[in-house]
Protein backbone atom coordinates (compact mmCIF):
# COMPACT_ATOMS: atom_id res chain seq x y z
CA UNK A 1 0.00 0.00 0.00
CA UNK A 2 2.51 2.63 1.30
CA UNK A 3 4.46 1.84 -2.06
CA UNK A 4 2.06 2.00 -4.21
CA UNK A 5 1.36 5.37 -2.61
CA UNK A 6 5.13 6.41 -3.03
CA UNK A 7 5.57 4.85 -6.63
CA UNK A 8 2.16 6.77 -7.69
CA UNK A 9 3.65 9.95 -5.94
CA UNK A 10 6.68 10.12 -8.23
CA UNK A 11 5.37 9.25 -11.22
CA UNK A 12 3.04 12.25 -10.67
CA UNK A 13 6.22 13.98 -9.70
CA UNK A 14 8.22 12.93 -12.22
CA UNK A 15 5.75 13.74 -15.01
CA UNK A 16 5.19 17.23 -13.40
CA UNK A 17 8.54 17.67 -13.75
CA UNK A 18 9.32 16.67 -16.93
CA UNK A 19 6.82 18.53 -18.90
CA UNK A 20 6.65 21.32 -16.28
CA UNK A 21 3.38 22.42 -17.93
CA UNK A 22 1.08 22.61 -14.46
CA UNK A 23 3.91 23.91 -12.40
CA UNK A 24 4.74 26.65 -15.10
CA UNK A 25 1.24 27.52 -16.07
CA UNK A 26 0.62 27.69 -12.22
CA UNK A 27 3.22 29.95 -11.77
CA UNK A 28 2.86 32.42 -14.47
CA UNK A 29 -1.13 32.21 -13.45
CA UNK A 30 0.07 33.25 -10.03
CA UNK A 31 2.53 35.79 -11.10
CA UNK A 32 -0.32 37.58 -13.08
CA UNK A 33 -2.62 37.97 -10.93
CA UNK A 34 -0.78 39.59 -8.55
CA UNK A 35 0.79 42.00 -11.33
CA UNK A 36 -3.03 42.68 -11.48
CA UNK A 37 -3.52 43.17 -8.02
CA UNK A 38 -0.48 45.24 -7.93
CA UNK A 39 -1.33 48.04 -10.60
CA UNK A 40 -5.11 47.97 -9.08
CA UNK A 41 -4.27 48.08 -5.62
CA UNK A 42 -0.80 49.88 -5.81
CA UNK A 43 -1.00 49.71 -1.93
CA UNK A 44 -2.96 47.78 0.44
CA UNK A 45 -4.11 48.16 3.71
CA UNK A 46 -3.97 45.21 6.48
CA UNK A 47 -8.16 44.42 6.09
CA UNK A 48 -7.29 44.05 2.16
CA UNK A 49 -4.44 42.31 2.60
CA UNK A 50 -6.23 39.31 4.36
CA UNK A 51 -8.56 39.43 2.07
CA UNK A 52 -6.20 39.76 -1.06
CA UNK A 53 -4.09 36.83 0.39
CA UNK A 54 -7.17 34.53 0.40
CA UNK A 55 -8.70 35.62 -3.23
CA UNK A 56 -5.13 34.77 -4.43
CA UNK A 57 -4.98 31.50 -2.48
CA UNK A 58 -8.09 30.20 -3.23
CA UNK A 59 -8.10 30.66 -6.87
CA UNK A 60 -4.41 29.32 -6.97
CA UNK A 61 -5.67 26.13 -5.59
CA UNK A 62 -8.94 25.76 -7.57
CA UNK A 63 -6.36 26.19 -11.34
CA UNK A 64 -3.84 23.92 -9.29
CA UNK A 65 -5.77 21.06 -8.61
CA UNK A 66 -8.49 21.10 -10.98
CA UNK A 67 -7.94 18.77 -13.78
CA UNK A 68 -5.96 16.26 -11.54
CA UNK A 69 -7.64 13.35 -12.14
CA UNK A 70 -7.77 13.70 -16.20
CA UNK A 71 -4.51 15.04 -16.83
CA UNK A 72 -3.19 11.74 -17.63
CA UNK A 73 -3.86 10.25 -21.29
CA UNK A 74 -6.62 7.78 -21.50
CA UNK A 75 -4.07 4.56 -21.85
CA UNK A 76 -2.27 5.37 -18.94
CA UNK A 77 -4.83 6.20 -17.01
CA UNK A 78 -6.63 2.43 -17.36
CA UNK A 79 -3.26 1.04 -16.64
CA UNK A 80 -3.10 3.31 -13.04
CA UNK A 81 -6.88 2.17 -12.87
CA UNK A 82 -6.13 -1.79 -13.18
CA UNK A 83 -3.06 -1.65 -11.38
CA UNK A 84 -3.24 0.35 -8.08
CA UNK A 85 -5.77 0.65 -5.15
CA UNK A 86 -8.45 3.25 -4.90
CA UNK A 87 -6.63 4.41 -1.78
CA UNK A 88 -3.56 4.71 -2.70
CA UNK A 89 -4.52 6.38 -5.61
CA UNK A 90 -6.18 8.98 -3.28
CA UNK A 91 -3.40 9.08 -1.01
CA UNK A 92 -0.71 9.73 -3.42
CA UNK A 93 -3.25 12.77 -5.27
CA UNK A 94 -3.94 14.18 -1.68
CA UNK A 95 -0.11 14.19 -1.06
CA UNK A 96 0.71 15.51 -4.31
CA UNK A 97 -2.05 18.17 -4.36
CA UNK A 98 -0.92 19.10 -0.75
CA UNK A 99 2.86 19.32 -1.46
CA UNK A 100 2.19 21.18 -4.37
CA UNK A 101 -0.05 23.32 -2.84
CA UNK A 102 2.10 24.56 -0.15
CA UNK A 103 5.17 25.12 -2.00
CA UNK A 104 2.56 27.23 -4.38
CA UNK A 105 1.17 28.78 -1.66
CA UNK A 106 4.91 30.10 0.11
CA UNK A 107 5.59 31.60 -2.95
CA UNK A 108 2.36 33.54 -3.10
CA UNK A 109 2.65 35.03 0.13
CA UNK A 110 6.58 35.56 -0.79
CA UNK A 111 5.37 37.43 -4.18
CA UNK A 112 2.91 39.09 -2.10
CA UNK A 113 5.26 40.32 0.50
CA UNK A 114 7.38 41.55 -2.37
CA UNK A 115 4.43 43.31 -4.50
CA UNK A 116 2.39 44.62 -1.32
CA UNK A 117 3.69 43.94 2.29
CA UNK A 118 3.78 41.41 5.16
CA UNK A 119 1.70 42.56 7.96
CA UNK A 120 2.34 39.26 9.88
CA UNK A 121 3.46 39.90 13.41
CA UNK A 122 2.44 36.13 15.05
CA UNK A 123 4.59 33.81 12.36
CA UNK A 124 3.49 30.64 14.69
CA UNK A 125 0.12 31.05 14.10
CA UNK A 126 0.19 32.44 10.28
CA UNK A 127 2.62 29.20 9.53
CA UNK A 128 -0.80 26.86 11.24
CA UNK A 129 -2.95 28.28 9.72
CA UNK A 130 -1.58 28.36 6.05
CA UNK A 131 -0.65 24.92 6.47
CA UNK A 132 -4.23 23.98 8.26
CA UNK A 133 -5.81 25.30 5.83
CA UNK A 134 -4.05 24.12 2.57
CA UNK A 135 -4.85 20.50 3.85
CA UNK A 136 -8.10 20.78 3.90
CA UNK A 137 -8.55 22.92 0.78
CA UNK A 138 -6.14 20.28 -0.71
CA UNK A 139 -8.41 17.34 0.70
CA UNK A 140 -12.08 19.18 -0.58
CA UNK A 141 -10.71 19.94 -3.86
CA UNK A 142 -9.41 16.46 -4.93
CA UNK A 143 -12.35 14.93 -3.70
CA UNK A 144 -14.39 17.80 -6.19
CA UNK A 145 -11.64 17.76 -8.88
CA UNK A 146 -12.62 14.04 -9.28
CA UNK A 147 -16.31 14.42 -9.53
CA UNK A 148 -15.43 17.50 -11.62
CA UNK A 149 -13.40 14.58 -13.67
CA UNK A 150 -16.36 12.32 -13.49
CA UNK A 151 -19.58 14.93 -14.47
CA UNK A 152 -18.17 16.65 -18.04
CA UNK A 153 -14.75 18.00 -16.78
CA UNK A 154 -15.17 21.64 -17.41
CA UNK A 155 -13.46 23.79 -15.29
CA UNK A 156 -16.29 26.22 -14.43
CA UNK A 157 -18.16 23.21 -12.66
CA UNK A 158 -14.91 22.80 -10.14
CA UNK A 159 -15.33 26.46 -9.28
CA UNK A 160 -18.66 26.03 -8.54
CA UNK A 161 -18.73 23.20 -6.58
CA UNK A 162 -15.77 24.14 -4.38
CA UNK A 163 -16.01 27.50 -3.69
CA UNK A 164 -18.86 26.88 -1.40
CA UNK A 165 -17.37 23.95 -0.06
CA UNK A 166 -14.40 25.39 1.57
CA UNK A 167 -16.42 28.14 3.21
CA UNK A 168 -16.07 27.05 6.55
CA UNK A 169 -12.39 26.87 6.03
CA UNK A 170 -11.97 29.89 4.69
CA UNK A 171 -14.30 31.76 7.38
CA UNK A 172 -12.06 30.81 10.29
CA UNK A 173 -9.06 30.85 7.99
CA UNK A 174 -9.26 34.12 7.67
CA UNK A 175 -10.15 35.08 10.96
CA UNK A 176 -7.44 33.74 12.45
CA UNK A 177 -5.10 35.42 9.38
CA UNK A 178 -6.85 38.77 11.53
CA UNK A 179 -5.42 37.40 14.65
CA UNK A 180 -1.49 36.71 13.20
CA UNK A 181 -1.66 40.03 11.81
CA UNK A 182 -3.14 41.30 14.80
CA UNK A 183 -6.04 43.37 13.36
CA UNK A 184 -8.32 41.63 15.78
CA UNK A 185 -7.92 40.24 19.14
CA UNK A 186 -8.87 37.13 20.00
CA UNK A 187 -7.76 34.63 22.81
CA UNK A 188 -9.99 32.40 21.97
CA UNK A 189 -8.57 31.81 18.37
CA UNK A 190 -7.69 28.26 19.17
CA UNK A 191 -11.30 27.02 19.00
CA UNK A 192 -10.57 28.49 14.75
CA UNK A 193 -7.81 26.01 14.77
CA UNK A 194 -9.29 23.17 16.17
CA UNK A 195 -12.48 23.67 14.12
CA UNK A 196 -10.32 23.58 10.76
CA UNK A 197 -8.49 20.40 12.12
CA UNK A 198 -11.61 18.92 12.82
CA UNK A 199 -13.45 19.85 8.95
CA UNK A 200 -10.19 18.47 7.66
CA UNK A 201 -10.80 15.04 9.64
CA UNK A 202 -14.38 15.09 9.16
CA UNK A 203 -13.26 15.28 4.93
CA UNK A 204 -10.39 12.73 5.00
CA UNK A 205 -12.91 10.20 6.56
CA UNK A 206 -15.38 10.66 4.50
CA UNK A 207 -12.95 11.14 1.44
CA UNK A 208 -11.77 7.35 2.41
CA UNK A 209 -15.55 5.75 2.47
CA UNK A 210 -16.57 7.61 -0.85
CA UNK A 211 -13.57 7.70 -3.29
CA UNK A 212 -13.35 4.58 -3.86
CA UNK A 213 -17.12 4.20 -4.69
CA UNK A 214 -16.38 7.17 -7.12
CA UNK A 215 -13.15 6.13 -8.50
CA UNK A 216 -14.50 2.94 -9.55
CA UNK A 217 -16.72 3.31 -13.04
CA UNK B 1 -62.79 9.21 1.91
CA UNK B 2 -59.40 9.71 0.82
CA UNK B 3 -56.53 7.40 2.18
CA UNK B 4 -53.92 8.92 3.13
CA UNK B 5 -50.72 7.82 5.71
CA UNK B 6 -51.24 8.99 9.42
CA UNK B 7 -48.54 11.67 9.12
CA UNK B 8 -50.46 13.53 6.67
CA UNK B 9 -53.47 13.60 8.68
CA UNK B 10 -50.87 14.83 11.46
CA UNK B 11 -50.47 17.40 8.87
CA UNK B 12 -53.50 18.27 8.07
CA UNK B 13 -54.78 18.47 11.15
CA UNK B 14 -51.57 20.53 13.19
CA UNK B 15 -50.99 23.25 10.31
CA UNK B 16 -54.84 24.85 10.40
CA UNK B 17 -53.81 24.64 13.92
CA UNK B 18 -50.51 26.48 14.05
CA UNK B 19 -51.84 29.26 11.87
CA UNK B 20 -55.41 29.50 13.33
CA UNK B 21 -53.52 30.05 17.21
CA UNK B 22 -50.26 31.89 15.27
CA UNK B 23 -52.66 34.43 14.07
CA UNK B 24 -55.52 34.57 16.69
CA UNK B 25 -53.41 34.51 20.37
CA UNK B 26 -53.14 38.22 21.23
CA UNK B 27 -49.71 39.80 22.03
CA UNK B 28 -49.21 40.49 25.43
CA UNK B 29 -48.97 43.47 26.72
CA UNK B 30 -45.68 45.74 26.40
CA UNK B 31 -43.98 49.15 26.41
CA UNK B 32 -43.50 50.80 23.06
CA UNK B 33 -42.46 54.03 24.83
CA UNK B 34 -40.61 55.79 27.35
CA UNK B 35 -40.27 59.27 27.80
CA UNK B 36 -37.51 60.73 28.86
CA UNK B 37 -34.46 58.36 28.13
CA UNK B 38 -32.27 59.85 31.37
CA UNK B 39 -33.32 60.43 35.01
CA UNK B 40 -31.61 62.04 37.21
CA UNK B 41 -30.82 61.04 40.91
CA UNK B 42 -32.18 63.65 43.92
CA UNK B 43 -34.50 65.04 41.63
CA UNK B 44 -38.31 64.19 40.89
CA UNK B 45 -38.96 62.39 37.64
CA UNK B 46 -42.35 62.16 35.77
CA UNK B 47 -41.88 59.02 33.08
CA UNK B 48 -44.51 59.24 30.41
CA UNK B 49 -44.87 55.62 29.13
CA UNK B 50 -46.79 54.31 25.87
CA UNK B 51 -48.13 50.48 26.47
CA UNK B 52 -49.08 47.87 24.02
CA UNK B 53 -52.21 46.04 24.40
CA UNK B 54 -52.24 47.73 27.94
CA UNK B 55 -55.31 47.97 29.80
CA UNK B 56 -53.89 50.98 32.58
CA UNK B 57 -57.48 52.21 33.34
CA UNK B 58 -59.08 48.78 34.30
CA UNK B 59 -59.73 47.66 37.81
CA UNK B 60 -57.24 47.88 40.20
CA UNK B 61 -54.12 49.11 41.58
CA UNK B 62 -51.01 49.76 39.59
CA UNK B 63 -47.36 49.52 40.41
CA UNK B 64 -44.34 50.53 38.78
CA UNK B 65 -40.51 49.81 40.16
CA UNK B 66 -37.25 51.22 38.75
CA UNK B 67 -34.92 48.37 39.10
CA UNK B 68 -31.00 47.52 38.77
CA UNK B 69 -29.53 44.07 40.12
CA UNK B 70 -31.54 43.42 43.30
CA UNK B 71 -32.18 46.84 44.13
CA UNK B 72 -35.50 48.52 43.20
CA UNK B 73 -37.43 51.93 44.01
CA UNK B 74 -40.94 52.38 43.54
CA UNK B 75 -42.79 54.87 41.90
CA UNK B 76 -44.71 57.73 44.16
CA UNK B 77 -47.47 57.95 42.20
CA UNK B 78 -48.96 55.88 39.17
CA UNK B 79 -51.06 58.71 36.74
CA UNK B 80 -53.42 56.76 34.90
CA UNK B 81 -54.26 58.76 31.22
CA UNK B 82 -55.85 55.83 29.43
CA UNK B 83 -55.71 52.48 28.58
CA UNK B 84 -52.43 53.09 26.99
CA UNK B 85 -50.73 55.94 28.18
CA UNK B 86 -49.93 56.41 32.48
CA UNK B 87 -47.36 58.81 33.42
CA UNK B 88 -44.79 57.12 36.42
CA UNK B 89 -43.74 59.72 39.20
CA UNK B 90 -40.19 58.95 40.22
CA UNK B 91 -38.68 61.03 43.43
CA UNK B 92 -34.97 58.96 42.90
CA UNK B 93 -32.30 59.01 45.77
CA UNK B 94 -28.89 58.42 45.02
CA UNK B 95 -28.30 55.14 43.76
CA UNK B 96 -26.13 52.87 46.45
CA UNK B 97 -24.25 50.55 44.70
CA UNK B 98 -22.68 52.23 42.24
CA UNK B 99 -19.63 54.47 41.86
CA UNK B 100 -20.49 55.53 38.37
CA UNK B 101 -22.11 58.25 37.13
CA UNK B 102 -24.60 56.33 34.99
CA UNK B 103 -26.57 53.44 35.85
CA UNK B 104 -29.26 51.29 33.69
CA UNK B 105 -32.46 51.01 34.98
CA UNK B 106 -35.20 48.73 34.30
CA UNK B 107 -38.46 49.56 34.59
CA UNK B 108 -41.05 46.78 36.00
CA UNK B 109 -44.91 47.24 36.46
CA UNK B 110 -47.37 45.18 38.46
CA UNK B 111 -51.18 45.78 36.71
CA UNK B 112 -54.02 43.39 37.35
CA UNK B 113 -53.28 41.49 34.12
CA UNK B 114 -49.42 40.68 34.72
CA UNK B 115 -46.01 41.75 35.21
CA UNK B 116 -44.58 44.92 32.63
CA UNK B 117 -40.85 44.38 31.96
CA UNK B 118 -38.93 46.72 30.31
CA UNK B 119 -34.84 46.06 30.56
CA UNK B 120 -32.74 48.97 30.24
CA UNK B 121 -35.46 51.60 30.27
CA UNK B 122 -33.60 54.75 31.33
CA UNK B 123 -30.65 55.31 32.53
CA UNK B 124 -30.05 56.99 35.51
CA UNK B 125 -27.76 60.47 35.91
CA UNK B 126 -25.81 60.29 39.22
CA UNK B 127 -24.56 63.83 38.82
CA UNK B 128 -24.74 66.13 41.79
CA UNK B 129 -24.75 69.34 40.25
CA UNK B 130 -28.05 68.26 39.13
CA UNK B 131 -29.79 67.78 42.22
CA UNK B 132 -32.82 69.95 43.58
CA UNK B 133 -32.19 71.69 46.29
CA UNK B 134 -33.48 70.75 49.60
CA UNK B 135 -34.99 67.55 47.70
CA UNK B 136 -36.64 64.84 50.01
CA UNK B 137 -37.06 61.80 48.54
CA UNK B 138 -40.78 59.38 49.27
CA UNK B 139 -38.95 55.72 48.76
CA UNK B 140 -35.74 54.29 49.07
CA UNK B 141 -34.03 51.71 47.28
CA UNK B 142 -34.45 48.44 48.95
CA UNK B 143 -33.45 44.76 48.11
CA UNK B 144 -36.64 43.29 49.63
CA UNK B 145 -38.18 40.70 47.02
CA UNK B 146 -40.68 42.18 44.47
CA UNK B 147 -44.19 40.36 44.32
CA UNK B 148 -46.23 41.11 41.32
CA UNK B 149 -49.27 39.22 40.17
CA UNK B 150 -49.59 36.50 38.21
CA UNK B 151 -49.82 36.50 34.75
CA UNK B 152 -53.71 35.98 33.28
CA UNK B 153 -54.41 35.67 30.02
CA UNK B 154 -53.42 33.21 27.38
CA UNK B 155 -50.96 35.38 25.14
CA UNK B 156 -47.67 35.73 23.35
CA UNK B 157 -44.87 37.45 25.29
CA UNK B 158 -44.02 41.24 24.41
CA UNK B 159 -40.40 41.09 23.09
CA UNK B 160 -39.18 44.43 22.72
CA UNK B 161 -38.20 44.83 18.79
CA UNK B 162 -39.91 41.82 17.72
CA UNK B 163 -43.63 42.87 18.52
CA UNK B 164 -46.15 41.11 16.52
CA UNK B 165 -43.80 39.78 14.09
CA UNK B 166 -43.05 37.37 17.21
CA UNK B 167 -45.68 35.09 15.36
CA UNK B 168 -43.25 34.54 12.78
CA UNK B 169 -41.24 31.91 14.96
CA UNK B 170 -44.04 29.51 13.98
CA UNK B 171 -43.49 29.95 10.30
CA UNK B 172 -39.82 30.87 9.52
CA UNK B 173 -37.71 28.87 12.12
CA UNK B 174 -39.71 25.19 11.56
CA UNK B 175 -38.92 25.88 8.01
CA UNK B 176 -34.99 24.92 8.87
CA UNK B 177 -35.62 22.06 11.29
CA UNK B 178 -37.91 20.46 8.13
CA UNK B 179 -35.04 21.28 5.95
CA UNK B 180 -32.64 19.76 7.94
CA UNK B 181 -34.72 16.41 8.46
CA UNK B 182 -35.14 16.12 4.68
CA UNK B 183 -31.47 16.54 3.92
CA UNK B 184 -30.86 14.30 6.38
CA UNK B 185 -32.90 11.58 5.03
CA UNK B 186 -31.89 12.06 1.31
CA UNK B 187 -27.96 11.28 2.45
CA UNK B 188 -30.00 7.87 3.90
CA UNK B 189 -31.58 6.96 0.60
CA UNK B 190 -28.12 8.50 -1.09
CA UNK B 191 -26.69 5.73 0.98
CA UNK B 192 -29.04 3.01 0.41
CA UNK B 193 -28.43 3.75 -3.65
CA UNK B 194 -24.63 3.45 -3.21
CA UNK B 195 -24.95 0.13 -1.41
CA UNK B 196 -27.91 -1.28 -3.48
CA UNK B 197 -28.08 0.13 -6.55
CA UNK B 198 -31.76 0.44 -6.93
CA UNK B 199 -33.02 3.30 -8.85
CA UNK B 200 -35.65 4.11 -6.37
CA UNK B 201 -33.59 5.25 -4.03
CA UNK B 202 -32.37 7.42 -6.70
CA UNK B 203 -35.22 9.63 -7.33
CA UNK B 204 -35.82 9.21 -3.35
CA UNK B 205 -32.61 11.62 -2.95
CA UNK B 206 -33.40 13.97 -5.65
CA UNK B 207 -37.13 14.40 -4.36
CA UNK B 208 -35.91 14.95 -0.94
CA UNK B 209 -33.31 17.14 -1.40
CA UNK B 210 -35.46 19.21 -3.86
CA UNK B 211 -38.39 19.77 -1.09
CA UNK B 212 -35.57 20.25 1.16
CA UNK B 213 -33.66 23.18 -1.06
CA UNK B 214 -37.77 24.58 -1.63
CA UNK B 215 -37.80 24.97 2.42
CA UNK B 216 -34.37 26.47 2.64
CA UNK B 217 -35.57 29.41 -0.39
CA UNK B 218 -39.34 29.74 2.20
CA UNK B 219 -36.72 30.14 4.83
CA UNK B 220 -34.52 32.35 3.19
CA UNK B 221 -37.42 34.62 2.58
CA UNK B 222 -39.63 34.38 5.38
CA UNK B 223 -36.32 35.27 7.37
CA UNK B 224 -35.74 38.08 5.58
CA UNK B 225 -39.38 39.70 5.58
CA UNK B 226 -38.76 39.23 9.21
CA UNK B 227 -35.34 41.30 9.14
CA UNK B 228 -37.10 43.53 7.38
CA UNK B 229 -39.39 44.09 10.50
CA UNK B 230 -37.02 43.71 13.53
CA UNK B 231 -33.73 44.52 11.97
CA UNK B 232 -34.31 47.19 9.47
CA UNK B 233 -33.21 45.77 6.45
CA UNK B 234 -34.14 42.54 4.20
CA UNK B 235 -30.60 41.83 4.29
CA UNK B 236 -27.98 42.50 6.93
CA UNK B 237 -25.29 39.85 6.16
CA UNK B 238 -25.87 38.23 9.71
CA UNK B 239 -23.59 35.33 9.37
CA UNK B 240 -26.37 32.64 9.47
CA UNK B 241 -27.89 34.32 6.35
CA UNK B 242 -24.89 34.21 4.29
CA UNK B 243 -24.70 30.43 5.75
CA UNK B 244 -28.33 29.90 4.26
CA UNK B 245 -27.30 31.67 1.24
CA UNK B 246 -24.12 29.23 0.61
CA UNK B 247 -25.73 25.84 1.65
CA UNK B 248 -27.99 26.71 -0.79
CA UNK B 249 -25.55 27.17 -2.71
CA UNK B 250 -24.09 24.07 -2.38
CA UNK B 251 -26.97 22.31 -3.34
CA UNK B 252 -27.02 24.00 -6.11
CA UNK B 253 -23.95 21.87 -7.15
CA UNK B 254 -26.08 18.93 -6.54
CA UNK B 255 -28.31 19.78 -9.38
CA UNK B 256 -25.59 20.93 -11.53
CA UNK B 257 -24.09 17.97 -11.50
CA UNK B 258 -26.67 16.18 -12.66
CA UNK B 259 -27.96 18.16 -14.93
CA UNK B 260 -24.35 17.79 -16.69
CA UNK B 261 -24.67 14.07 -16.76
CA UNK B 262 -26.89 11.83 -19.36
CA UNK B 263 -26.15 8.85 -18.21
CA UNK B 264 -28.76 8.07 -15.51
CA UNK B 265 -26.33 5.32 -13.70
CA UNK B 266 -23.32 7.61 -13.44
CA UNK B 267 -25.90 10.94 -12.49
CA UNK B 268 -27.06 8.73 -9.83
CA UNK B 269 -23.72 7.78 -8.31
CA UNK B 270 -21.67 10.95 -8.33
CA UNK B 271 -24.96 12.67 -7.59
CA UNK B 272 -25.90 10.81 -5.02
CA UNK B 273 -21.68 10.81 -3.56
CA UNK B 274 -22.10 14.66 -4.02
CA UNK B 275 -25.05 14.83 -1.77
CA UNK B 276 -23.23 12.82 1.31
CA UNK B 277 -20.15 15.18 1.03
CA UNK B 278 -22.30 18.11 0.56
CA UNK B 279 -24.34 17.32 3.71
CA UNK B 280 -21.67 16.52 5.61
CA UNK B 281 -19.30 19.68 5.00
CA UNK B 282 -22.75 21.92 5.68
CA UNK B 283 -22.93 20.91 9.02
CA UNK B 284 -19.85 23.09 10.35
CA UNK B 285 -21.03 25.09 8.05
CA UNK B 286 -24.75 25.59 9.57
CA UNK B 287 -23.88 24.30 13.64
CA UNK B 288 -20.16 25.07 13.93
CA UNK B 289 -18.91 28.39 12.32
CA UNK B 290 -21.62 30.08 13.03
CA UNK B 291 -20.95 30.11 16.83
CA UNK B 292 -18.10 31.99 16.48
CA UNK B 293 -19.25 35.19 14.97
CA UNK B 294 -21.46 37.76 16.46
CA UNK B 295 -25.04 37.55 14.82
CA UNK B 296 -28.41 38.99 15.42
CA UNK B 297 -29.53 35.81 15.73
CA UNK B 298 -30.65 34.30 19.08
CA UNK B 299 -28.58 31.20 19.98
CA UNK B 300 -24.84 33.29 18.73
CA UNK B 301 -21.91 34.27 20.86
CA UNK B 302 -22.22 31.62 22.59
CA UNK B 303 -26.20 31.61 23.89
CA UNK B 304 -28.21 29.12 23.97
CA UNK B 305 -30.63 29.03 20.91
CA UNK B 306 -34.06 27.82 22.58
CA UNK B 307 -33.65 28.44 25.84
CA UNK B 308 -36.51 30.13 27.97
CA UNK B 309 -35.87 33.40 27.34
CA UNK B 310 -37.04 32.78 23.45
CA UNK B 311 -40.00 30.72 23.89
CA UNK B 312 -42.34 30.89 26.39
CA UNK B 313 -44.92 27.97 27.85
CA UNK B 314 -47.69 29.49 25.10
CA UNK B 315 -45.14 29.52 22.25
CA UNK B 316 -44.25 26.29 23.10
CA UNK B 317 -47.85 25.18 22.92
CA UNK B 318 -48.30 26.32 18.80
CA UNK B 319 -43.76 25.93 18.21
CA UNK B 320 -43.82 22.41 18.40
CA UNK B 321 -46.32 21.12 16.92
CA UNK B 322 -45.22 23.49 13.81
CA UNK B 323 -42.24 21.64 13.99
CA UNK B 324 -43.74 18.16 13.04
CA UNK B 325 -46.41 19.56 10.96
CA UNK B 326 -43.77 21.19 8.44
CA UNK B 327 -41.30 18.08 8.43
CA UNK B 328 -44.81 16.43 7.49
CA UNK B 329 -45.33 18.57 5.29
CA UNK B 330 -41.90 18.67 3.68
CA UNK B 331 -41.72 14.86 3.38
CA UNK B 332 -45.03 15.05 1.38
CA UNK B 333 -43.90 17.24 -0.69
CA UNK B 334 -40.91 15.11 -1.89
CA UNK B 335 -43.34 12.04 -1.93
CA UNK B 336 -45.26 13.73 -4.52
CA UNK B 337 -42.21 14.84 -6.53
CA UNK B 338 -40.91 11.25 -6.35
CA UNK B 339 -44.22 9.58 -7.14
CA UNK B 340 -44.03 11.81 -10.21
CA UNK B 341 -40.66 10.98 -11.14
CA UNK B 342 -42.84 7.10 -10.79
CA UNK B 343 -44.97 8.31 -13.30
CA UNK B 344 -42.92 9.59 -15.77
CA UNK B 345 -40.62 6.43 -15.64
CA UNK B 346 -43.99 4.24 -16.84
CA UNK B 347 -44.33 6.24 -19.50
CA UNK B 348 -40.75 6.02 -20.70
Amino acid sequence: MLREVFGLLGKDFKSELRNKQALTSISLYLFSIILVLYYSLMRVERMTWTGLLWIVLIFLSINTVQGCFSREVKQRHWYIYTLARPLSVYFSKVLYNLILLLGLNALAILLIGLFFTLPVTHWPLFILTMVLSTSGISLIFTFISLITAKSGDQAVVMTILATPLIFPILMAGSRLCLVAIELIQDSNYYKDLLSIFAMNLITFALSVFLFPILWRD
Amino acid sequence: MVKLAWWKWVAIIIMPYVILMGFMVPLGQGIVNINPFIVKSLNTNTLTITGYNTRFNSEGKIKAWLRQGEWHLEADQVLVQDERHASLVFSIPVFPDSMQNQVDLSLVMDTPDGPLVLPSAVSLSQDVAHATPGFQAAGQWSKEMLTVREESNFNYPFRNILGETIRNTYFHVPLWFAMVMVFMFSVYYSYRYLRFKEIQDEWKTESLVAAGVLFGILGTVTGAIWARFTWGAFWSFDVKQNMTAISLLIYGGYFLIRSNLGDPDARARISSIYNIFAFVLLIPLIFIIPRRFDSLHPGSGGNPAFGSQDLDNTMRLVFYPAVIAYICIAFWISQIRYRIKLLYNKID
